[in-house]
């Protein structure tokens, strides 16, 4: 499927002298997309006044102020639409008719059909270089999966860089079965004990817990598997997850290995029945059609938008640094109050996956015992798991995980730490698994 | 917007076998307006 140049970029710089207090008033002509860069210490507040305008599938209402921070998106006119926003400095922005939007509602239109001819919905498995819209992607398929019928596609992300639904290091499987949070930089938020503004999620998270896949590739190939016997599960159980199908989601195609062996193993577990690939040229699909010639899944390259915006390092450590804050203390709709309390040293048992930091140790076991003091778990985010707190490392290693927990101080000479729950009252008795992730407040 | 006035927290997640059973239907959404009383 070769790339159609085809709409003229009517690219216009938009002027940025502005009084941040006075609102801008902004007109989206139909079918062009405002396209905004927010850095991390602003704040974006943006009001439709009419029309119809939607982020990357999500519509947005009419006269409700929507904040966003530390993101990079763009609002798409369905129908010509008058915004007004406000920003102290906004990085860049700009309007575009050149979208991908044709090819995005042709595979959306696709899956549809094939959702409406069977019991078992469609399941697909996006891949991509870094940055090629892969994330955007579900999100669109996801958003308009839902828009008009009570489907309830399971998103699942099996890239342990993004936190979706969840803190970072995680792979999630999530039914969106209500619209997503256009503001959050994980897609919405998980399950709270009171009512929220908007709709919660309720997804099964597995803990991976190391910045990379290549620091432990069986580990990560171990947590896929997990992860996808539970979905096998639960579209067993569950008719309408099974008529949606899933949506998954992987890290930059670099990430994998050379040999191709983790994607044939996720097309095999997941049962995939179609292959997206985001890029701006066919290349990858052909080297991946090459690979899967056995197999008669059907591969589609949907062009990378010209609107997406280059990831950096430091861009997603904010991302991560903020996902896990939002799992401990929500988010501007929702404030969480989380739970602080004290526990003695001899009251935990850490474990932590093997990786390139600690391969010297001889073992072969996936996990390691981890002594508990400051140097090891000071401003550590560490996985609680069902696990029974001295069970054996087979059963950690297998045990779902029931939440998080983060270490806020140790104190090595009094053999105590202060420990930060999410949930208020003790600590649970429970095996728990340090992540490579930490996070100062 | 509406902010909710009472203390909320992060729920644990569902065990697998919770989670396999969930329907999604269980899941309500409301959206608190500022008169709502507490409950
Ligand atoms: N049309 C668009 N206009 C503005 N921003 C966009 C557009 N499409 C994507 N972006 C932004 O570009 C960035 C990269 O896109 P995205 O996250 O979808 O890529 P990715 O392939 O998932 O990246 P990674 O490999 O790091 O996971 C994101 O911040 C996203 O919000
Ligand atoms: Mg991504």
């Amino acid at each position: 499927m070769a790339t159609l140049p085809g709409l003229s970029d009517s690219l216009q710089p938009l002027d940025v002298t502005s009084d941040p207090d006075v609102p801008q008033r902004l007109a989206i002509p139909l079918g062009s997309e405002w396209r905004v860069e927010v850095p991390q210490d602003s704040k974006l507040q943006v009001k439709i006044l009419s029309g119809i305008a939607e982020i990357f599938g999500t519509e947005l209402a009419i006269d409700i102020e929507y904040t966003f921070q530390n993101t990079n998106f763009s609002i798409y006119a369905v129908e010509a639409t008058e915004l007004e926003w406000k920003c102290l400095d906004l990085a860049n922005q700009s309007i575009s008719s050149n979208t991908n939007l044709k090819h995005i509602y042709n595979l959306h239109f696709s899956l549809e059909k094939l959702r409406v001819s069977s019991f078992e919905g469609p399941r697909v498995l996006i891949v991509g270089e870094s940055s090629s819209g892969k994330t955007t992607l579900a999100k669109y398929l996801c958003s308009y999966a839902i828009k008009f019928k009570p489907y309830e596609p399971v998103m699942v992300n099996l890239n342990p860089q993004e936190g979706i639904f969840s803190p970072p290091g995680c792979l999630s499987a999530t039914p969106i079965s209500d619209i997503l949070d256009v503001s959050s930089n994980t897609w919405g938020q998980s399950m709270t004990s009171g009512a929220t503004q908007l709709h919660s999620k309720q997804p099964i998270v597995k803990n991976f817990g190391l910045e990379n896949i290549s620091d432990n590739r069986e580990l990560y190939m171990r947590i896929i598997q997990q992860l996808s016997e539970v979905l096998s599960n639960r579209f067993q159980s569950d008719p309408m997850v099974r008529r949606s199908g899933c949506v998954i989601d992987t890290p930059p195609f670099s990430h994998f290995s050379d040999d191709f062996s983790e994607l044939h193993e996720i097309i095999k577990l997941f049962r995939i029945t179609a292959i997206v690939v985001c890029a701006h040229d066919d290349n990858l699909a052909v080297k991946i059609n090459d690979v899967l010639m056995s197999q008669t899944i059907p591969i589609v390259r949907v062009p990378t938008s010209n609107g997406v915006v280059q990831v950096s390092d430091v861009f997603k450590r904010s991302l991560q640094r903020s996902a896990i804050k939002d799992y401990f203390y929500g988010d501007l709709n929702t404030v969480l109050s989380p739970y602080t309390i004290g526990v003695d040293f001899d009251m935990i048992t850490v474990w932590q996956p093997r990786s390139a930091l600690n391969t010297d140790s001889g073992s072969e076991a996936l996990y390691l015992p981890v002594e508990t003091n400051a140097s090891n778990l000071q401003h550590a985010l560490v996985a609680i798991t069902y696990a029974p707190r001295r069970a054996p490392v087979e059963e950690v290693i297998d045990a779902p995980i029931l939440g998080f927990a983060l270490i806020m101080e140790v104190n090595d000479t009094r053999k105590k730490l202060r420990i930060l729950l999410p949930v208020p009252g003790r600590l649970p008795d429970k095996a728990l698994i340090l992540t490579a992730y930490r996070y100062l407040e | 917007g509406a902010t909710s006035k009472n203390i909320q927290s992060r729920n644990w997640y569902l065990h697998d076998a919770q989670w396999i059973q969930f329907k999604d239907e269980e899941i309500v959404s409301t959206t608190r307006r500022e008169d709502d009383t507490i409950t």
